[in-house]
């Protein structure tokens, strides 16, 4: 998916914004920039149990959230979410940003059904490219037991060699021709690697 | 197992037309950043001053909190040295270190002495505590 380019537009003035961080001043940074983005409506939550008031009176457009909170399990709210069956909000986009991820976390994080994760420092510019990528996202849906949330491939090369693939939309080989740009490994590393800094 | 494309309104809106130039938007959201300057440092120093009670406490999960936040705020800034130690400390509470041990020590003593408002003049104590660390982060 492409940089955003600069003769782009945006338009998330009717957008209605949910975000779930760890502190006040938190939920100020990532206020700024969501604000910046044109968004009128903004629901700021510091609990899970905030969050939930606020999806069971209302409908969402996107839901921000940071795995650390200070009261509460995030991955456990995006669970049930995603399992509670009430649309629209059930299928709600989320962008998952985080700073230090623990080991415990790094499955968590990938199991967890949201759609992108972003690690810190989260810059306009980043924040901004993910959420435009949204409009472009073609990954299906999933509900199993184990899982659900959008396809957690963001690249499809088909089965292994020389196996026809254990899924229903799996191709048989060969693939075929590349039709669309594959993620660089730079932009795969931003989504789920945390910014470290040498000291 | 459903494999299935639900309606995501999020993704007709952003397929409107309108709305502001991508350059305007990323202009006005990093204005917007900029006024979070200053109290931005005073929340990194305010969660810095309460690492010690956390270690008191034996409240690893506390300390790795602070040592997040903190990470979280400075890097939004580019505040790398701060963001830097609190990163080696979240690194650190994610090991089975004692709280008590002189790594983690060494970490908050450093976060408490690069959150200060005259740690820009602080030049001696900012270069001692750093290359403590690196000291620490080689063995």
């Amino acid at each position: 998916m492409a940089k955003p380019s600069k003769d782009q537009t945006v338009n998330l003035a009717d957008a209605k914004v949910l975000l779930l961080e760890s502190s006040q001043h938190s939920l100020d940074v990532l206020s700024q920039i969501i604000f910046g983005f044109g968004v009128r409506e903004l629901f700021r939550c510091l609990t899970v149990e905030e969050a939930e008031r606020v999806l069971a009176r209302s409908s969402v457009d996107l839901i921000v959230l940071n795995p650390v909170l200070k009261e509460g399990d995030a991955f456990e709210f995006v669970h049930k979410l995603r399992r509670s069956k009430v649309e629209p909000n059930c299928y709600v986009p989320i962008i998952m940003i985080h700073g230090h991820v623990r080991r415990q976390d790094v499955a968590r994080m990938r199991d967890a059904g949201v759609n992108f994760v972003v690690a810190k420092p989260v810059t306009p510019h980043v924040l901004l490219q993910r959420t435009l990528w949204l409009a472009h996202d073609k990954r299906p849906f999933f509900e199993s037991e184990k899982y659900v949330g959008p396809d957690r491939r963001f690249k499809f090369e088909g089965p292994p060699a020389g196996t026809d693939g254990r899924r229903a939309g799996d191709l048989t080989t060969p693939i075929g021709e590349v039709v669309e740009p594959n993620l660089s490994e730079g932009e795969l590393e931003q989504m789920i690697k945390p910014q470290r800094v040498a000291l | 197992m459903r494999r299935f494309f639900p309606a995501v309104r999020l993704k007709e809106l952003l397929r409107d037309p309108g709305g502001i130039p991508v350059a305007v938007a990323l202009d006005q959201a990093t204005a917007n950043l900029e006024t979070l300057r200053e109290p931005a440092f005073e929340e990194v120093t305010r969660l810095a001053g309460q690492m010690f009670a956390a270690v008191s406490r034996g409240d690893r999960e506390g300390l790795y909190r602070l040592s997040n936040q903190i990470f979280g705020d400075a890097a939004a800034f580019g505040w790398k040295e701060i963001s830097g130690v609190a990163a080696g400390l979240c690194d650190l509470m994610d090991t089975d270190v004692s709280l008590n041990s002189a790594p983690v020590i060494l970490h908050i003593q450093a976060l408490q002495v690069l959150s200060q408002p005259e740690a820009d003049q602080n030049t001696a104590a900012r270069v001692e505590l750093l290359n403590g660390l690196r000291a620490i982060a080689r063995r």
